[in-house]
């Protein structure tokens, strides 16, 4: 069992039509502006300057709100406001899917309940499978750099669903490694089919659909690669003075070829609404 | 108002220059060309004469390392600035003996980027 997002929940349990989904995506997206939009709106930024600091969060793992503080575009009173007009505006896919009638309340409800106990049954099935995989520990911490990272990064919310078996491996034919050789060496990658290698490249670039080509894609797919290994070895691997030396992205290597030894790699699913991808995590003979 | 200083950006990513022009932009900087390879930097460096050039190690066709030895034949005074991956040491080392003003390491930290292209100008 993987953990989903309740929309992706509602229709495969058939309580929701999949344009019924797309509509309330929508809609939400409408009533839930970013922190960005809504300091623009408000005249406490102009574009150029939200567009900036969007850039700076492609690339570093810090939220938008403390990028506008450091860079001395925002102060914490207008910060403080921003984020509780913010939250007041939110709306949840269940509440507009409930606004725009695709569901009734009972129903809901119900829908809602069953999805909170799968969730924690999904993410406790996914703890039990790491914590007793050989490289369990390397896993749970870059599965939560994931987490926190791949939001800020690609705009979008992301989380581990569940570990894949190498035989799982062949429906994501775009894949990127880096190999970091050192003290402690390891394979970090992400594999995914084509149109999430689009959807990633154009919320890390912030491309329009037809600026993107399938080379734009797979170059994006590399430098997430590139990030995801800079903040690992920053932030994972032990910091006993190791010596560490990044290899150039291999976009060469099948992500069934590169986890299939059980002992030494794993493959977790993280779902997110870009479309589903493949962290891959490997030690080298 | 002074003008922003140039930059001749070079690396064979395109998702990597995209990025990066977005952080040289924002940090104050005008990207004047790109570059995908060591023979086109050596041909936008002569054409454009950047105040700077950012300049990947690893690259196709004449890789960074003979590019930063061409450029600065055509021109010693040539401030280029090394783009490494993790942990090139000794590629970096050599760069910087060869006339590289200093070097940064991908991913590219905007806050360490805008310090050292600072540097180099100076």
């Amino acid at each position: 069992m993987a953990a989903k997002f309740l929309g992706q929940f509602l229709l495969e349990r058939g309580a929701i039509s999949a344009p019924q989904l797309l509509a309330a995506i929508q809609a939400q997206r409408a009533s839930n502006p970013l922190l960005g939009e809504l300091a623009v709106q408000r005249g406490l930024l102009d574009e150029a300057q939200a567009r900036r600091i969007h850039q700076r969060q492609r690339v570093e793992d810090r939220r938008f709100g403390d990028i506008a503080l450091e860079m001395g575009l925002l102060d914490q009173a207008q910060l403080e406001a921003l984020l509780e007009a913010q939250r007041a505006g939110r709306k949840l896919i269940g509440q507009v899917l409930l606004e725009q009638g695709a569901i009734d309340a009972d129903r809901l409800e119900r829908e809602l309940a069953a999805h909170r106990a799968e969730q924690v049954n999904a993410r406790n099935a996914l703890d039990r499978v790491v914590a007793s995989h050989p490289q369990g520990e390397l896993a749970s911490r870059v599965i939560e750099l994931c987490a926190r990272l791949f939001p800020r990064m690609l705009g979008a919310q992301c989380q581990a669903a569940t570990v894949l078996a190498p035989q799982q491996l062949g429906m994501w034919p775009c894949t990127v490694h880096v190999r970091v050789e050192g003290t402690h060496p390891f394979d970090i990658g992400l594999a995914c089919d084509l149109e999430t290698a689009h959807a990633l490249a154009r919320a890390l670039l912030g491309v329009a659909p037809e600026a993107c080509d399938d080379a734009l894609a797979l170059d994006a797919l590399g430098e997430m690669v590139n990030v995801l290994m800079g903040y690992a070895v920053r932030e994972v691997l032990p910091d006993d003075d190791a010596r560490y030396r990044a290899l150039p992205p291999d976009h060469g290597t099948p992500a069934r070829d590169l986890v299939g030894d059980r002992e030494r790699s794993i493959a977790v699913l993280l779902g997110s609404q870009l479309g589903d991808f493949v962290l891959l995590l490997a030690r080298p003979l | 108002m002074t003008a922003r200083p140039t930059v001749l950006l070079c690396d064979d990513s395109r998702a990597l220059r995209m990025l990066a022009a977005g952080q040289l932009e924002e940090a104050g900087f005008e990207v004047v060309g790109e570059a995908g390879n060591g023979l086109q930097a050596l041909e936008r460096y002569q054409a454009l004469r950047p105040d700077l050039v950012l300049l990947d190690l690893v690259m196709p066709e004449c890789d960074g390392r003979q590019a930063l030895a061409r450029i600065l034949e055509h021109d010693p005074q040539a401030r280029v600035v090394i783009l490494s991956s993790l942990g090139a040491q000794s590629d970096i080392e050599e760069c910087l003996r060869i006339g590289a003003r200093s070097y940064l390491q991908k991913p590219i930290d905007p806050e360490a980027m805008e310090r050292v292209l600072h540097q180099a100008l100076a």
